[in-house]
């Protein structure tokens, strides 16, 4: 097994494992496909609304594998209208949220940025 | 229980926005229109119209005497269209842009005649500078000034005193 191969086994195993930190949500694309997947949500951090100042947006950093099968390859994310459906808070019903940027990405893991 | 002009203002420019989601005379096929809670728990997605009321001005150069006397303000809105272009799309975002603020002017401005009265309850209604949202939050757009201004009691701001 090359180092490419354990990283991607790795993310999937490993990181992304709904025993530990990891949990199921779904990942739909702008064509309407769909399907379940595995990842890290790091949940509502703050930003501003541009030019207005006085409202905020809850932003997500979600953590997925990059895999076109248990997460998201790096080359199917459209980042104009792929979305991610998962709780606010833990607990709460289940909304889409827009996939807005890509804020790092490697051949096991993808970092995303949604709204 | 009576509302407040401006909010009777606000609530007219957001029946203009919503009458185009669907119209097909418009060029851009709007998804949806929002005024954002404190926390804005909504999602941008594609075509998407968002209504913002900015800090109200004073206009005292067009109050009127009286008892009580009648107060004059200048709201601001800030009407935000949002794109977000799929990275398949081959089209200019200028060109989406420039049609999307083409529509919003057009719903605006309708009825064309008394447009900038909102109802009856504004004195005058006026476009501001266009600004263009770079992509650097992940959503391109144009957000577009709509001053309005009204006059209220004032001790009364839900009663019209134009």
């Amino acid at each position: 097994m090359t180092l490419h191969d354990t990283i991607q086994a790795d993310a999937l195993s490993v990181f992304c494992n709904s025993d530990d930190f990891a949990e199921s949500i779904v990942y739909y694309r702008r064509n309407g496909r769909s399907r379940k997947i595995k990842a890290v949500v790091i949940r509502e951090s703050l930003g501003v609304m541009p030019e207005d100042g006085d409202v905020v947006y809850p932003l997500f950093e979600v953590h997925v594998a990059n895999s076109d099968t248990d997460g998201i390859a790096s080359d199917e994310l459209d980042l104009g209208g792929d979305q991610l459906e998962f709780p606010t808070r833990v607990g709460q019903p289940k909304m889409r949220r827009s996939i807005l940027k890509l804020l790092n990405h490697d051949e096991g893991m993808l970092v995303l940025e949604c709204r | 229980m009576p509302v407040a002009v401006v909010e009777t203002i606000a609530g007219i420019i957001e029946d203009r926005l919503e009458a185009m989601i669907g119209d097909a005379t418009y060029t851009t096929d709007i998804s949806e229109v929002r005024r954002p809670t404190r926390f804005a728990s909504f999602t941008p997605i594609h075509n998407q119209i968002v209504l913002v009321q900015a800090a109200t001005e004073r206009v005292p150069i067009l109050d009127r005497p009286g008892n009580p006397p009648a107060i004059a303000y200048r709201q601001p809105f800030a009407i935000h269209c949002h794109i977000i272009q799929s990275e398949r799309d081959t089209d200019s975002i200028d060109t989406l842009l420039n049609a999307f603020h083409a529509d919003v002017v057009k719903a605006i401005c309708s009825p064309a005649s008394t447009w900038h009265n909102m109802g009856g309850n504004a004195i005058d209604s006026e476009f501001g500078t266009v600004n263009y949202v770079q992509a650097d939050g992940g959503v391109d757009g144009v957000q577009i000034p709509l001053l309005v201004t009204y006059r209220v009691s004032e001790d009364d701001p839900t009663e019209l005193r134009n």
